[in-house]
């Protein structure tokens, strides 16, 4: 048991944290936005089209993949429909911009809804069953999204939609340059919010959820609702990367979409690791980034997800996190014992 | 005076197993009674089916005066009771702090949409939770653990991180299942203290517990559980004299 001088220095400490914490909200949340804004728009004037394009895609992976870290490695769920959540909310944007003549920019937050609306459909699902039955109860709805909705010639029209010009309260997009901040702003504000939510009595929730039910019940927590909203916040996160698919790509087919897209979306948060969401930019920088940028290497491309997957969960079952985690302890022991209070999840094992 | 709670003819089954069979007991408000009785008597079930974890299969329980049988576990955690578990109802992974944070879900008082926009309301409960967490370590000596993570600590420090969890959200009626199993000496006795500061600020408390002293020394009603049914009813000496009790628990615990 700690003495009384070691019991007031520590609450003198936590009081001072208290205070800093207090003070701080402004100039963190100014950091954690805008540091990274402005990084990712000084970005676009020094790269080509073709670069931008890419990273773009990788912008909108990244949003998708933060939507799945939190139903996998908060809520301890598990889906392998994610590719169709979004690629359903794409194809459906696309097709109503073209047939409507309907701007995709205007038309992009719909994905959020249609997202939402799969969430809530692979949630009632998953409910009735639980463990490797989840799995396959995800993969099912996965292939059904692949086999229904995108075999309609409907929905995915005969050939390349024609997509209008994207525009915005009279502003036209007629650009790659004039489109890429919209989606940096997609992307900075899912990983804002998310980080947000996850740091609030929902992640705190989701954690016991995934860490033990009957806990979690008797804290008051209503399993149920918190198991399907993370299934419903995947889905919106997903259908939001779809959504804005049709503006950044110009072009969705459901080749875009294949089966094995969930994979890889699964392989990017298993690397990634229980915890913060810097680990699932990491892993979707890994692993897209590399599919994306190394495309000529084919080989390489192909199999990174699966090997990064497998060694992943035999050697590093803790992930980029882990990793993350270990240095940032590292670098705390440096400098010094003074530090601010982590945020949940960083301190997994 | 009414009871808080009121277990009326309650059993439940597993299987062929009778693991309750048609138990009965009250507990009145700002009462510390004790549950005790051999190892699978049946208490953590009765704890479980007090929470809404098991279902009944006959009978009804009451809790200031609402009729939760048919509640949700959440539902009933909402109304204010709440439980520990014998083996520990903490996330082992994570922090101290984060732990506690997670168990004051429910004095959260905010939308689960409000953390993206933080406005005041946000802002001062999570500050409120803070607080309470740091006031409830404080309270059992333990102020200087919120980043400790949960496994790197002894059985007896988290056990006690456990109930300071469970008082800081000052549930109406706390159920501790075997909560001095595992303490030393010490931390027991910082445990009794705690307890009793809890019901002094308006908790009741039911403990099982198999250290009689603890429970001798805590409780002025005692409930004794065998084979799923209550054996006896009273005050803690009259069960020490009671022939059945001794026979079925108290005995073969002092051989
Ligand atoms: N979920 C369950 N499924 C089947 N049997 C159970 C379950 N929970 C408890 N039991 C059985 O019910 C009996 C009472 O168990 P329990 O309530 O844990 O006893 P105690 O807490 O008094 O030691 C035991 O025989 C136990 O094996
Ligand atoms: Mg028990």
């Amino acid at each position: 048991m700690p003495n009384s001088t070691d019991t007031r220095s520590a609450s003198f400490a936590s009081r001072l944290r208290e205070k800093l914490r207090s003070h701080r909200p402004t100039t963190k949340t100014t950091l954690q936005i805008g540091l990274p804004t402005v990084l990712l728009l000084l970005i676009a004037p020094i790269t080509s089209d073709v670069t931008l394009f890419k990273i773009g895609l990788l912008l909108l992976f990244a949003v998708a993949a933060v939507g799945l870290h939190v139903l996998v490695n908060w809520a301890g769920e598990l889906s392998l429909a994610h590719a169709g959540m979004v690629g359903l909310p794409a194809l459906v944007v696309a097709k109503l911009s073209s047939d409507h003549n309907l701007s995709p920019l205007e038309l992009a937050p719909i994905g959020i809804l249609i997202g939402f609306a799969l969430g809530a459909v692979v949630a009632a699902t998953a409910r009735r069953v639980s463990g490797l039955y989840v799995t396959i109860v995800t993969l099912a709805a996965g292939l059904a999204i692949d086999r229904f909705f995108f075999t309609k010639p409907w929905l995915v029209g005969t050939g390349n939609l024609k997509l209008t010009a994207p525009r915005l309260a009279g502003l036209e997009f007629g650009s790659i340059q004039a489109i890429y901040p919209i989606i940096v702003v997609v992307f900075i504000g899912s990983v804002f919010a998310t980080r947000r939510l996850l740091d609030s009595k929902l992640g705190r929730a989701l954690l016991t959820v995934r860490s033990d039910p009957t806990i979690a019940q008797a804290q008051g927590i209503n399993v149920p609702a918190y198991r399907a909203a993370a299934y419903m916040f995947a889905g919106a996160l997903a259908g939001l990367a779809g959504g804005f698919m049709p503006l950044w790509a110009q072009r969705v087919t459901p080749d875009s979409f294949p089966l094995e897209l969930s994979f890889t979306y699964l392989a990017v948060v298993v690397v990634a690791g229980r915890g913060s969401i810097n680990g699932v930019l990491g892993a979707a920088l890994l692993i897209e980034g590399f599919r994306q940028f190394l495309s000529g290497t084919s080989f390489i491309a192909a199999y990174l997800g699966p090997v990064a997957l497998i060694v992943t969960l035999t050697r590093f079952p803790g992930g980029l996190n882990q990793f993350g985690r270990m240095i940032g302890g590292q670098l705390a022991g440096v400098v010094g014992r003074f530090r601010p209070g982590r945020s949940p999840g960083d301190a997994e094992g | 005076m009414n009871a808080l709670l009121q277990v009326d003819n309650v059993s439940v089954r597993f299987g062929g197993l009778q693991a309750l069979d048609d138990v009965s007991l009250d507990i009145a408000p700002g009462e510390i009674a004790g549950l005790i009785g051999p190892n699978g008597a049946g208490k953590t079930t009765l704890f479980n089916a007090i929470g809404g974890l098991v279902p009944l299969r006959s009978g009804g329980i009451t809790f200031d005066g609402v009729d939760i049988h048919r509640l949700p576990a959440h539902r009933r955690a909402g109304l204010g009771i709440g439980r520990s578990f014998q083996n520990l109802g903490l996330m082992q992974e994570q922090t101290v702090e984060t732990n506690l944070l997670a168990g004051l879900h429910l004095n959260a008082g905010y939308g689960v949409l409000s953390p993206l926009a933080q406005p005041a309301r946000f802002v001062a409960a999570e500050g409120a939770s803070r607080e309470s967490v740091t006031a409830a370590l404080d309270a059992v000596g333990l102020g200087d653990h919120h980043q400790r993570v949960v496994a790197d600590l002894s059985f007896g420090v988290a056990r006690l991180v456990e109930v300071a969890g469970l008082l800081s959200r000052h549930p109406q009626l706390l159920l501790l299942d075997e909560p001095t199993t595992g303490l030393d000496a010490v931390e027991s006795e910082q445990l009794k203290a705690v307890l009793r500061d809890a019901v002094a600020s308006g908790t009741t408390l039911l403990v099982v517990a198999h250290d009689v002293g603890f429970i001798m020394d805590l409780c002025r009603v005692v409930h004794v559980l065998a084979e799923g049914r209550v054996l006896y009813s009273g005050s803690p000496t009259g069960a020490q004299n009671d022939h059945r009790v001794i026979e079925s628990y108290l005995g073969s615990a002092r051989r």
